[in-house]
């Protein structure tokens, strides 16, 4: 459940947060998927209720935008790339750079969980849409493909906003802005380059760069003391933090 | 295929191997049409549930591609007529051997072209029915009501089909597309005129029904629930899988 966002999220930007933070469902809210309660999301100044039939504006890796058909990995790249005004001719450039021609014949939903995060990453990211909502682009994929996957990203990063719990990544994304999401709140932006360097800890402290809420206590992220955001694995770990210190 | 055997079992228990010839014919008719709204029902119940499954894809192909609800729902129901024409020649390529040896008649539908026809129209009209009633419980977030109005095509079916073969439904058969399209299936099948009757007592006496009351009554409802399906398309956002899963 989110609660009380209001912000303005440009690309490049990534969303950082541990798992069951939020991260997938405000993608999904601002891709107009999932009801609001209250409160509204705009695209480019419209209303996302009043946007119908436009290619070209957003992709995304979210499989269940991809359960229309069950197809070949193939042949529903063409189709949404069709659909969407996308390259064809890059899906299959990417598909022979990662190594996963042999899986193009087979149905999405028959491959293992990082070859179809892998094969969906690559369709999002071989339309010409003006914004790429990526998903966790990097859960289960192996670490010579996570480091590609970056590669890619990052040269298309002038249109890519992406949502991760990753934080091995950080000190790679340069000019990259970053928000934190925590139990629904959104907290930022700050400097992702930045944040390896940051530490988390308990209550609301002097020269802060940012103060956020996990379970009602509030937390700083800031300078010198604390648990070190490098030395984390994942932002997973931010509820343990908060539990036990760092 | 359990329904084409009870007709054959009635015809064992019954002195219809007595009848004339139209009757028998009339006979073979009558379950073709039964059988074939039930058929028809049961595979819109499938639909119902791809279709919510395939509901989040659906708001964002609208909203993100070339593709418009009504394009979506054009190549949906397509689609769907396709399965419909094929169930009905399954059907009636199983029924007509069997019923012409249980009757000892030669069972061929006299316009086989105008049972098609209406196997198209009846399939346009189970997808709008389907689509409604799913998009509806979609835009209204009810996901347990997604289960249970998947059932909904194939209860009517079901319902109306088994009451026709039994009873008088008078101008009902009119008003229910579900009845108007077993009536035109008999009709065409038997090449008799649609009559006031049910199919057990069907009498050439009874009142008859113009054919184009039963197509205006089965096109009607098919225009008027295909841009309601059409509009619930629209606004609806879909439901996510793993909350399908869990229900």
């Amino acid at each position: 459940m989110l609660k009380g966002i209001d912000c303005i999220i440009e690309p490049p930007t990534v969303l950082l947060g541990p798992n069951g933070a939020g991260k997938t469902t405000l993608f999904r809210v601002i891709l107009g998927l999932t009801p609001l309660s209250s409160g509204r999301v705009e695209i480019d100044g419209i209303d996302i209720d009043s946007i119908h039939g436009v290619p070209g504006l957003v992709a995304t890796n979210l499989d269940e935008v991809y359960t229309l058909l069950k197809l070949p990995i193939k042949d529903l790249a063409r189709l949404y790339l069709d659909l969407v005004d996308g390259d064809p001719d890059k899906f299959m450039s990417l598909a022979s750079e990662f190594g996963i021609t042999h899986l193009l014949s087979k149905d999405l939903w028959s491959v293992s969980a990082g070859e179809k995060r892998l094969a969906l990453n690559l369709i999002a990211l071989s339309t010409r849409c003006r914004y790429v909502l990526l998903d966790e682009p990097f859960e289960n994929l192996d670490p010579r493909m996570r480091v590609r996957m970056l590669n890619t990203v990052l040269s298309e990063s002038r249109r890519v906003i992406m949502n991760t719990h990753a934080t091995w990544l950080l000190k790679w994304l340069k000019e990259w802005r970053a928000f934190i999401v925590v139990s629904g709140r959104v907290y930022g932006p700050v400097e992702a380059s930045t944040l390896p360097q940051l530490s988390i800890a308990p209550g609301e402290r002097s020269g802060a760069v940012l103060v956020f809420e996990v379970e009602g206590r509030k937390y700083s992220l800031l300078q010198g003391e604390g648990a070190k955001i490098s030395e984390m694995d994942s932002l997973d770990r931010l509820y343990e933090v908060a539990a036990y210190g760092g | 295929m359990f329904w084409l055997v009870i007709g054959i079992v009635e015809v064992l228990n019954s002195g219809m191997k007595y009848a004339p010839a139209e009757a028998k014919l009339g006979y073979a008719a009558a379950w073709y049409a039964t059988v074939t709204l039930i058929g028809l029902g049961s595979a819109a119940t499938g639909l119902c549930r791809e279709l919510a499954f395939s509901s989040i894809a659906a708001r964002y192909l609208t909203k993100y591609s070339r593709l418009t609800s009504s394009k979506l729902y054009g190549s949906l129901v397509v689609g769907f007529i396709i399965v419909c024409i094929v169930v009905s020649l399954v059907l009636l390529a199983i029924e007509t051997p069997m019923y012409s040896r249980a009757l000892g008649i030669n069972a061929v539908p006299k316009n086989i072209a105008g049972m098609i026809v209406t196997s198209i129209a009846f399939g346009a009209l189970l997808y709008a029915l389907s689509a409604a009633l799913e998009f509806g419980a979609l835009a209204a977030r009810k996901a347990k009501g997604i289960y249970f109005v998947s059932y909904i095509p194939l209860i009517a079916s079901l319902g109306l089909g088994l009451a026709q073969v039994y009873a008088n439904l008078g101008w009902v058969m009119v008003l229910s597309p579900f009845n108007a399209a077993t009536t035109l299936i008999f009709s065409y099948y038997a090449g008799v005129e649609p009559r006031q009757s049910s199919f057990i007592a069907w009498s050439s006496t009874a009142p008859s029904v113009p054919i184009y009351a039963l197509w205006a009554s089965l096109l009607g409802w098919t225009a008027a629930l295909s841009a309601i399906a059409i509009a619930l398309l629209r606004i609806q956002r879909g439901v996510g899988v793993e909350e399908l899963r869990l229900i």
